[in-house]
């Protein structure tokens, strides 16, 4: 009895520490994060007008951390929990100096080495295979700002509910987590070498300082991927360029020449690299923008001369939306094949100096050349691609898709209804060559909408050939673009699965077998009610019904 | 017995064939509610949105009638001194001068009625475009922005000239000259100085805008009653709306309540931006307490965690106003400060409220 007692307190001591640890501390690092990222901008805020309040603020950030991080960060990441301890220290200099620049730096550091630790938490706590611990530490992390018109994604989040679930292996989230919490960083990154700027036109020498250190702590949290892509010299130069950058902010030196030499160790990099996926996609909208480029520049050109404008503008779009795609891959073109990729660079550049030439009408390119520079372009690209990149993907054709509805709306707003209409057609020639007839196979339903917001459709709202036809105002054209955009969203995602042959065969042979059952049942009914005496005489022309269509005379 | 065997197999295989052919056939990703979001739409009721919305929108289209009755009335004076606006002030002074602080006055109720449900307008797609006519849209031909064409009584039309609470406020205290009537400025307080809003609103703007923007909230009332609050609506306008702070905190520093006379700012001048922060996230706490019980599903501390950091967004927000209302003037440097500090918030929150939404299958809009 003693002993079966004695189990079971060890049994409930094993499993209860667990539940109720991890439940009172769920909140605290993500809540302790937030709370010392206050009371720090509270200290900068009082710097100058109250400086006692200032330190105490800086205290309580310390005694926050301490209590809540010190521990694990300390134990774990070292590094981090180093740097934070003396950006604290820095803090309080800068309060006692009535240093505002200084206090920016400081702040700035410790939130930065504070991301730093929490991102290296998770990716230890996930590959020990500790799910409900990365979770916690996730929730200490940034995401790239939202906007009206952006939203912050949630890849890493979901990896983890699909590591609990047993969807993903642990390599596999840690790919998610890395891409998502990388992009996030280097977008930030970004973002407060941009704010950087802003700051120095309007002489806010806090703010100016505060970036400058954003950006440096942002890099600090990139530096392995850099060096890896990189290698080790690379980084330590950029450590350098970064860290003179905050040194000049700081101490009221013109930023512009570290400035440049961080955009300069910047050049080309991209720390989270490409999926798959976005990678053929890539691939996809290079292949397709480069090659309506010449399309549409020989439509702008008439006898040697400009006579469309428009038509030069939208060949320089598509061209720009090539060289985004391009510059994106690079990196990984170069590893496989350094002197074609650079002779790529050189045509793309060259493509470039035709189409800008033209719509300054300084010089006119022949269409001829423009398409042969073109060609060779495509060429060049083609034999450096994977061939996986080059089996297409259907989400490049909706990206010039709606490439070319944003023209169609820009041409309506300018009154060009022809152009628009040459636009619309464009567009929808897209869809009709690629993913129409995917979409018409898994989701049929979805085929009409599309064709009347595209053509004729006089539901609401109109289609655009018919208000495009009826020189509509701009605005009504919007709105029907919404709605097309709307619908090819939805499209978009219902032929974005990878469907195997094998499946899409499947999945017809079930339909067939499915109207083919059914219609049995019917039948079988039906003779069945057929079965009494006086009824008899009508099974026969039952069956010649039934035969009739499978008959050769059908 | 046999036979019964037989009939047994053969009833055996027609109900594998009925199991079989009532299974759905494998399509990539079906047209259908993804199970977390098709398990919650019934548990959830957003009925307190749209009861908030109404509350609101009923009470807009109340004010913008008392407008619009107020800018017909001062066109039909104006009209009756066939537009010679000396004799029009010179007639009544003192009617006219009631005549504009009223419609000041009655602006200056819907403009906070409209922040009050801006949150869940400008955040809901299918709401969103009647943010732009109302108070977001921009000036002239800014087709990402358009706000509405206003036709004045004598045929000329104003192509876009600005968002209609802009327009009028634009009109009624004069930052926009063309808006005014030139060369006539009224000495309201009769202290022998030229203050700011001492001008006459141009009668046939000041009527046209007010009858248009009459009928926009009408318009929008109606929509809004039409409107059933989804899920996804919920969570588009907080992701949407909760990242705004820095626009609104960069218009409050460009503004005159920071930067006083030297401020060339048009809009905002007479209810500080602020105020309207406040407003904009009162209506935005609504919408998330409605989701709250949802959000608590997938992870109960977080849930609460998201409630506190919007009320605590809120408080910073409230606490800068009253220092402002105490007379405080913030330097455009602390202003920014402020505006950073309120977006890095902003940000965190709307981070969290997408890995909810995320976690939940439910789509947040474009």
């Amino acid at each position: 009895m003693c002993k079966r007692l004695s189990a079971l307190c060890l049994l409930v001591l094993l499993l209860c520490p667990t539940g109720v640890s991890a439940q009172a501390t769920a909140e605290l690092p993500a809540q302790a994060a937030e709370a010392l990222r206050a009371a720090l901008f509270q200290a900068q805020f009082q710097i100058t007008s109250d400086q006692a309040g200032a330190l105490a603020q800086v205290e309580q950030a310390a005694t926050t951390y301490r209590a809540a991080w010190s521990a694990p960060l300390g134990q774990s990441v070292p590094g981090a929990h180093a740097r934070i301890e003396q950006g604290f220290v820095a803090a309080t200099s800068a309060v006692q100096a009535q240093d505002a620049p200084a206090l920016a730096v400081a702040r700035a550091r410790v939130w930065t080495a504070l991301l730093d630790g929490a991102q290296q938490l998770v990716l230890q706590a996930v590959a020990a295979g500790d799910t409900a611990t990365a979770q916690r530490w996730l929730a200490v992390r940034e995401f790239r700002h939202a906007t009206r018109f952006s939203r912050p994604n949630a890849d890493g989040s979901i990896a983890l509910v699909h590591l609990r679930d047993g969807t993903l292996t642990i390599d596999e989230t840690l790919t998610a987590l890395r891409a998502d919490l990388l992009d996030t960083y280097q977008a930030r990154l970004t973002e407060a070498l941009h704010d950087l700027a802003t700051a120095d036109e309007q002489s806010f020498a806090a703010r100016l300082a505060e970036q400058a250190a954003l950006s440096q702590g942002y890099f600090t949290i990139l530096l392995p991927a850099y060096e890896e892509q990189r290698g080790q010299a690379a980084g330590a130069t950029a450590s350098v360029a970064f860290a003179a950058l905050t040194a000049a902010t700081q101490t009221g030196q013109p930023p512009e020449a570290a400035l440049a030499q961080v955009t300069a160790a910047l050049d080309g990099f991209r720390a989270a690299p490409l999926s798959p996926q976005e990678q053929r996609r890539r691939a996809g909208q290079l292949l397709r923008f480069l090659s309506l480029v010449p399309v549409e520049y020989s439509r702008g050109i008439r006898n040697g001369v400009v006579a469309a404008d428009l038509e030069i503008r939208e060949a320089i779009t598509f061209r720009s939306g090539a060289e985004a795609a391009f510059r994106d891959l690079e990196n990984l073109l170069t590893a496989r094949d350094p002197a074609q990729t650079a002779t790529a660079s050189t045509l793309l550049g060259q493509l470039d100096q035709y189409l800008t030439a033209a719509s300054q009408h300084s010089e006119v390119a022949d269409p001829a050349t423009v398409e042969a520079a073109s060609d060779q372009l495509l060429a060049t690209l083609q034999a450096v691609m994977p061939t996986e990149w080059l089996q297409g993907d259907r989400s490049a054709d909706f990206d010039v898709i709606a490439a070319a509805l944003d023209q169609m709306e820009d041409a309506a707003r300018a009154g060009e209804y022809e152009l628009a209409e040459s636009a619309r057609l464009e567009a929808y020639a897209i869809l009709e060559s690629g993913p129409e007839a995917k979409l018409a196979a898994f989701a049929p339903q979805r085929v009409t909408p599309i064709e009347d917001l595209f053509w004729y459709g006089q539901g609401e709202p109109q289609g655009l050939a018919y208000l495009i036809g009826q020189k509509a105002d701009d605005g009504v054209i919007a709105v029907s673009r919404k709605a097309l955009s709307e619908q090819l969203a939805e499209a978009q995602r219902l032929v974005s699965g990878n469907v195997a042959p094998g499946a899409i065969m499947s999945n017809a042979a079930l339909i067939v077998f499915r109207e083919g059952l059914e219609a049995v049942l019917i039948l079988a009914s039906l003779l069945a009610s057929l079965r009494v005496g006086e009824r008899r005489h009508l099974r026969r022309p039952l069956w010649v019904g039934l035969a009739w269509p499978c008959s050769p005379l059908y | 017995m046999a036979s019964i065997r037989n009939s047994k197999s053969i009833l055996a295989v027609l109900l594998l064939f009925l199991l079989t052919a009532c299974v759905q056939p494998a399509m990539p990703q079906a047209e259908t509610a993804p199970p977390a979001q098709a398990a919650t739409e019934a548990a959830t009721d957003l009925a307190g949105i749209k009861a908030y919305l109404l509350e609101k929108a009923t009470a807009l289209r109340e004010s913008t009638a008392t407008l619009r009755a107020l800018g017909d009335e001062y066109y039909t004076l104006a009209e009756q001194a066939s537009f010679d606006y000396e004799a029009f002030w010179a007639n009544d002074p003192e009617g006219i001068q009631k005549l504009v602080f009223d419609a000041r006055a009655t602006w200056m109720v819907a403009s906070p009625l409209y922040e009050q449900m801006e949150g869940i307008v400008a955040g809901t797609p299918s709401l969103a475009e009647f943010d732009v006519i109302l108070d977001a849209g921009g000036e002239l031909e800014d087709p990402e922005n358009a706000a509405p064409y206003v036709t004045l009584p004598d045929g000329t039309v104003l192509r876009r000239p600005g968002n209609l609470f802009g327009v009028l406020e634009s009109t009624l205290w004069g930052t926009f000259p063309e808006f005014t009537v030139p060369d006539l400025q009224p000495d309201y307080d009769g202290n022998g100085t030229v203050d700011f809003g001492e001008i006459l609103p141009h009668g046939g703007v000041l009527k046209s805008a007010a009858d248009t923007m009459d009928s926009y909230a009408n318009e929008l009332f109606v929509a809004a009653e039409a409107w059933t609050p989804t899920e996804s609506d919920a969570f588009t306008a907080l992701v949407v709306m909760v990242p705004t702070m820095s626009e609104y905190f960069g218009s409050w520093r460009d503004s005159r309540f920071v930067t006083g006379e030297e401020s060339t700012q048009a809009d905002f001048v007479v209810i500080s931006r602020l105020a309207d922060i406040q407003d904009i996230l009162g209506g935005l706490e609504i919408v998330y307490s409605e989701l709250q019980p949802l959000v608590a599903t997938v992870d109960d501390v977080q849930s609460t965690q998201i409630a506190t950091d919007l009320g605590e967004l809120k408080t910073f927000v409230t606490d800068v106003y009253a220092q402002e209302n105490d007379g405080k003037r913030f330097t455009p440097e602390e202003a920014d400060l402020l505006g950073i500090e309120a977006q890095n918030r902003a940000t965190a929150i709307t981070g969290q409220i997408s890995q909810v939404a995320a976690q939940l299958n439910i789509t947040v809009q474009e």
